[in-house]
């Protein structure tokens, strides 16, 4: 695929619990291209949130390599890799992980502090991220005076406030109730058509899946073929 | 100073633990603080330049044994000797011993001459020489017992075995100590039957310089003698009188010590706590791509901020509370100018900074091992 925008190759990630080795992907290979929706499914401990992780920078492959938007991240050290998270990487976790502390603006701000941007210019990215999920007026409420489908509209806005490469969703709609699934997913669904954000998002969820414009399965570590089910 | 908000958040997360973490070490410095003042205290001496030419002579067996009052002319003769006063500490009390000042009875001739700091007016002078049971004292002193010009004051003897009844014919000012009473040896000379002893002669010699060479030359003439001398500058004479209390630097010194290391682990165990509990937000900001120094300088700073705001509780308590009492009379006189030093609060501060860098650093170790997928698997 030659505008593939994350190139992966032979990919094995074994992770090591006190003498035992455990495999979590075998010789996993994939390119997805540019504006592609993807989703990544398979049941528990078939190694989707490793692989999303190993995309993100956040967990290093075994053997393999990972190429996103034509840098090699495996090789990157961990103070680049920061770096490169930060502009490259916006991250939606299943149970949202905001910052309790801080409000809707502050968290949606934090990624934007690593950068040089003024704070003007910082204020006005978060207001139009946060406009753009729809929560312009919680601005200053909490994560604790918000529901679980605004606390993950947060967390997506703060995923896309440093304009990233890559959306990366882990079990997005896991924590969250269908009415507030469907609205998460019909913004990532927004932001990948209006916006030609690429996504990659792990689930469980059929209904989530159908959101994406292509869809992956694993099971027990191994990348299935392109249309592949599991048990097939 | 972008990272100020998120800094002053996590200090206010949990308000009961910042504040009970601020208040120990507030306790904590307020208690070093006390304690350096004291030992300042301890150890004040006056510098000035009469104070510096002075020389203390005293037996050198101990301070509690008299020597002749014939050395006096004697010591005259030494070569560099510009004055010389002989004193008695009288030790006497004001009706109860809970009425403790220093006494002194003084050759008044030449006292003035010798302890220059000690200034009073001409016409009280007149008086003090003009009257033998005249006395007089500091105006601090005075101002502790509401003491008149003309009132009689009796001072009950401890260690002479006779009381004194004096008439107070003023007050002194002096910026070393006010708080000193004076009067004339030769009432009290008379008062114990004329046994001819002085317990102290206070030299002063003629330059700084000359001051190690009289000392050698008072303490030749008097060796071999059945009262030898121990002549001493009145910085090492002041010495001598506190190391008589025993080590208390030493035992200050080991208290400071033992209050620091109890903050350590006061502010230590409430970083490590809250760092403990965030390391699920910890691995969260590093997947945003916060480096280990932007967070390891977040913690190091809530750690110096709570840290700090303890030093500001604590030094400017004492320094608040210092003033606001009077320490002079709480000790019954004992602890004369009971100030905080300017390096007194600079010492607060630096143990405040340094238990913010220790307390906050060590825990922030476990920020810079912590993966982001290992602290992302860990809830609270």
């Amino acid at each position: 695929m030659p505008d593939a925008l994350v190139r992966i190759s032979n990919l094995s990630k074994v992770f090591k619990r006190d003498n035992e080795e455990v495999v979590a992907l075998e010789k996993c290979s994939l390119d997805i291209s540019k504006g592609e929706f993807l989703a990544l499914m398979g049941p528990s401990g078939s190694g989707k949130t490793t692989l999303l992780n190993i995309i993100a920078g956040i967990d290093r492959p075994t053997t393999g390599e990972v190429e996103v938007d034509g840098i090699r991240i495996a090789s990157m050290s961990d103070r680049e890799l920061a770096h490169w998270r930060n502009t490259h990487i916006g991250f939606v976790f299943q149970s949202f992980n905001l910052i309790p502390v801080l409000t809707a603006f502050e968290n949606v701000e934090l990624p934007l502090l690593l950068t040089r941007l003024s704070k003007p210019e910082r204020h006005d990215h978060v207001k139009t991220a946060l406009r753009l999920v729809g929560l312009e007026d919680r601005m200053k409420h909490y994560p604790r005076q918000l529901s679980g489908g605004q606390e993950q509209r947060v967390a997506i806005a703060r995923a896309i406030v440093t304009d990233p490469t890559l959306l990366l969703a882990d079990e997005p709609t896991g924590d969250l109730d269908a009415h507030a699934a469907q609205e998460i997913m019909n913004l990532l669904e927004r932001l990948n058509k209006e916006f030609g954000k690429s996504v990659v998002m792990v689930t469980h969820d059929a209904r989530a899946a159908h959101h994406a414009t292509s869809r992956r399965y694993l099971d027990k570590g191994v990348l299935l073929k392109d249309g592949q089910l599991p048990g097939a | 100073m972008k990272y100020f908000r998120i800094i002053w958040k996590n200090c206010m997360r949990n308000k009961r633990r910042t504040i009970l973490t601020i208040l120990s070490v507030g306790f904590s410095l307020f208690l070093v603080t006390f304690l350096r003042t004291l030992m300042v205290e301890f150890s004040r001496t006056n510098e000035t330049p009469t104070a510096v030419r002075r020389i203390a002579v005293h037996r050198s067996t101990s301070l509690q044994e008299d020597m002749p009052e014939a050395y006096r002319k004697r010591i005259e003769t030494v070569q560099d000797v510009e004055q010389v006063v002989g004193m008695d500490w009288f030790g006497g009390i004001y009706k109860e011993p809970k009425n403790f000042f220093a006494n002194f009875a003084v050759e008044h001739e030449d006292f003035f001459d010798v302890f220059p700091e000690v200034r009073l007016d001409t016409a009280v002078k007149q008086a003090f020489f003009a009257q033998r049971s005249a006395a007089f004292c500091g105006v601090k002193l005075a101002e502790r017992f509401g003491w008149k010009v003309g009132d009689k004051v009796t001072l009950l003897g401890t260690i002479y075995p006779a009381d004194l009844e004096f008439i107070l014919v003023g007050f002194y000012t002096s910026a070393v100590d006010e708080r000193t009473f004076y009067f004339r040896r030769d009432y009290m000379q008379e008062a114990l039957g004329k046994p001819g002893k002085v317990g102290v002669f206070f030299v002063l010699a003629r330059s700084l310089e000359t001051t190690p060479r009289v000392i050698e030359r008072i303490d030749s003439m008097f060796r071999n003698t059945d009262a030898e001398t121990l002549s001493e500058t009145e910085r090492a004479f002041q010495a001598g009188f506190q190391t008589m209390m025993g080590n208390v630097q030493g035992l200050v010194l080991s208290i400071m010590s033992v209050v620091v290391f109890m903050i350590l682990l006061v502010v230590g165990n409430a970083m490590a706590m809250s760092i403990r509990e965030r390391s699920h937000e910890i691995a969260i900001m590093k997947s945003l791509g916060f480096q280990n120094e932007s967070l390891i300088g977040i913690l190091l700073s809530e750690s110096l901020l709570i840290s700090l705001m303890g030093g500001i509780v604590g030094c400017f308590g004492a320094i608040v509370l210092f003033r606001t009492i009077d320490m002079t009379r709480l000790s019954q006189g004992f602890l004369q100018q009971f100030q905080v030093e300017p390096l007194t609060l600079a010492l607060g501060f630096c143990v405040a900074l340094g238990v913010g860098i220790i307390s906050g650093g060590l825990p922030a170790v476990h920020v810079v091992r912590l993966t982001v997928s290992d602290g992302l698997r860990r809830v609270g």
